[in-house]
């Protein structure tokens, strides 16, 4: 950067001889002329000298040396206008304090420009720190900068791109983007490079290199700040080839596990298929044995023993439980695919616990217990009565089942703030706090052998969460061991799930 | 035929299934009931049939060989001779899977009963539907 000082010149250091020889001549003839022309030895004469002076000082910086060889010329040409006589002592004295005057001025003077240089050394230094700052932060990024002018010819380039180029030092200086690229790249390059000067606004692009990988690409003009010409294109060049790479995996992987998505859907499609023609193929044979042993019940074939009815009603029960146990299987495997089909409507659920408790009194009446119930006042919610019913019925079959002796089983039902609450407690043999994690989850009566103590098929409670579930309600347990176990299960009163007109009456047979 | 459901005051059920067995026990408790019946094993032999005799009822099964459910259904409503036969389904599938495949859309299906089924709810389906 070139520095002009208004009054020290170019450079603040160096001498300007000429100004110095025309200076002395200068001082020369004025003193000649006040000595041999005037003739007159007068102290005026030596007020000549101080513009001299003073110029000198001003426009040079070793100003004391100025007055020092301005006093010598003054002695000489003294010396010369006396006929080299004898130097008076007033002229001595005169010259002294020339001098002296002089020397004084020249020092304060060069402590000006002095403090001067100093001033501008500290801006440049700054400006130094300021172009290092700069420096590093471009040379500190792993990307490669470079600025380009119109023809794409490089005007700077940092190290990264340098060696990327395989180039050292000033070695850029006169060459041009085509240099290094293909003839399409190049092609390519300056169209972009001629885009941004015509539009001055940035453009970012990926480039796929011909040689290396890939980059990001960011030309951003350089404007100049007084005219705001666009002078050059700034390029940041950033290495993406390890990106593009990983993004070539991902989408490879992507495709991959699209596939196996489908595979997996196709399978649990199949799944599903499978399942409902094994519960057609297995209800099929069971219907004509339900249907013959009902005729056989009802005396159709002829009026039966009191044995024979026994053993009717106990091969009926069992036939129904195993019509249970298909629905149970399709039902559990239906929601672990989240495939259960419900059908919600505005209902009461206080309508649905009797229907319930109306299904299960039989059951509890054999055992001696009686189903004692509190029903609140309900708002009306959105749901799957039958699905309800459903879930309501297996608490309550639970409850007696593992109610001890004749103990009550209580149903009761309540507003919970926005939820509806449904509670079953029976007064059993409970479940530890272990336990009840495991309740919720296929298969799992908690000791295996309870499963043939108490029949089941361990699905009644996975099937009741996954309906709950379905109707955006939980459902879960307390319990202490030896005393007794409370079903609660809630459903949410603000429902959003659209409501399904009911094509006709629903009913499961049983 | 008319005259002889006048005559016998019984009314007639058509029970299609392609189960023989099946077939022959909701036969079995129909007539034991007093229904007059009339047997199909497929939507073929069930069209054939209703060319030549109108029944009150149909108990129609879901999934059987030959024609579809719903090509049954669809020959039947198309029909005007038959637009006052009422359709009840009598099938071992859900019945939220037959509402999906859109076989409970027709105004003349009016029950569906899941196999296996309890004698009582079929005969008080049809009650219902014959005392209308």
């Amino acid at each position: 950067m070139e520095y002009r000082h208004p009054y020290l010149g170019l450079e603040p250091g160096k001498k300007k001889p000429l100004i110095l020889v025309l200076a002395i001549l200068f001082g020369l003839v004025l003193d000649a002329y006040s000595s041999f022309i005037l003739g007159k030895d007068i102290v005026y004469t030596h007020f000549f000298y101080i513009p001299i002076v003073l110029g000198g000082i001003w426009y040079y910086r070793d100003a004391v040396y100025v007055a020092l060889l301005l006093g010598l010329v003054h002695i000489i040409t003294t010396l010369i206008a006396r006929d080299f006589g004898i130097v008076t002592l007033e002229a001595m004295q005169r010259t002294a304090i020339f001098i002296i005057v002089a020397y004084i001025v020249g020092f304060v003077s060069e402590k000006q420009a002095k403090s001067l240089v100093l001033e501008e050394k500290k801006r440049r230094d700054a400006i130094r720190k300021s172009e290092e700052k700069y420096q590093s932060l471009v040379e500190s990024t792993d990307d490669s900068i470079y600025l380009v002018d119109r023809d794409c010819r490089y005007l700077f380039m940092n190290k990264k791109h340098l060696s990327r180029l395989g180039l050292s030092g000033d070695q850029f200086q006169g060459r041009a983007y085509g240099d290094f690229h293909s003839e399409d790249e190049a092609k390519d390059f300056a169209e972009k490079i001629n885009h941004v000067f015509v539009t001055g606004s940035s453009i970012q692009y990926e480039h796929e290199g011909s040689r290396e990988g890939y980059f990001l690409r960011t030309l951003s003009p350089v404007k100049d700040p007084e005219t705001g010409e666009i002078t050059a294109v700034t390029v940041v060049s950033k290495d993406i080839t390890g990106r593009k790479h990983a993004e070539e995996e991902i989408r490879k992987l992507n495709k991959k596990l699209e596939l196996r998505v489908i595979d997996l859907e196709e399978i649990t499609r199949m799944k599903t298929q499978f399942l409902s023609m094994t519960s057609h193929e297995l209800k099929t044979p069971l219907t004509p044995v339900n249907a013959q042993l009902q005729m056989l019940r009802e005396g159709y074939m002829g009026k039966l023993n009191a044995k024979q009815e026994k053993s009717i009603d106990v091969i009926l029960r069992n036939v129904e439980r195993f019509g249970n146990l298909i629905n149970d299987i399709t039902d559990i495997s239906r929601i672990e695919a989240g495939r259960i089909r419900v059908s919600f409507k505005r209902m009461n659920l206080n309508d649905v616990v009797n229907e319930a408790i109306k299904m299960q009194e039989p059951f509890a009446q054999e055992k001696g217990i009686k189903i004692s119930m509190r029903l609140g006042e309900l708002p009306i919610v959105i749901g799957d009565a039958e699905r309800l019913r459903q879930v309501i019925s297996n608490l309550l079959e639970n409850a007696i089942k593992f109610s001890k002796g004749s103990s009550d089983v209580e149903v009761e039902t309540k507003r919970d703030g926005e939820n509806v609450l449904v509670r079953v407690t029976d007064h059993g043999i409970g479940i530890s706090r272990e336990d009840e994690e495991k309740l919720f989850r296929p298969f799992s009566q908690i000791d295996t052998s309870m499963g043939r103590a108490y029949g089941g098929s361990g699905l009644g409670l996975a099937i009741a969460k996954g309906l709950i579930q379905v109707h955006g309600g939980k459902i879960w347990v307390e319990s202490e061991p030896g005393k007794g176990s409370s079903f609660y299960f809630s459903i949410p009163i603000e429902q959003t799930i659209e409501e399904k007109e009911a094509p006709l009456l629903i009913r499961r047979s049983h | 035929m008319e005259t002889e459901n006048e005559i016998t005051g019984k009314k007639t059920v058509m029970v299609v299934d392609d189960e023989q067995d099946v077939l022959l026990s909701v036969t079995q408790i129909l007539e034991a009931n007093n229904y007059r019946t009339i047997k199909a094993s497929d939507g073929y032999e069930c069209l054939e049939k209703l060319k030549e005799e109108i029944p009150e009822v149909i108990l129609l099964d879901i999934m059987m060989p030959g024609l579809t459910s719903r090509e049954i259904l669809e020959e039947i409503t198309k029909d005007g001779r038959l637009a006052k036969v009422k359709i009840i389904f009598i099938t071992a599938v859900h019945s939220l899977e037959a509402e999906e495949a859109g076989l409970l859309n027709a105004s003349q299906v009016v029950d569906y009963i899941e196999k296996p089924f309890s004698m009582k709810r079929l005969l008080d389906a049809i009650e219902k539907v014959v005392t209308e």
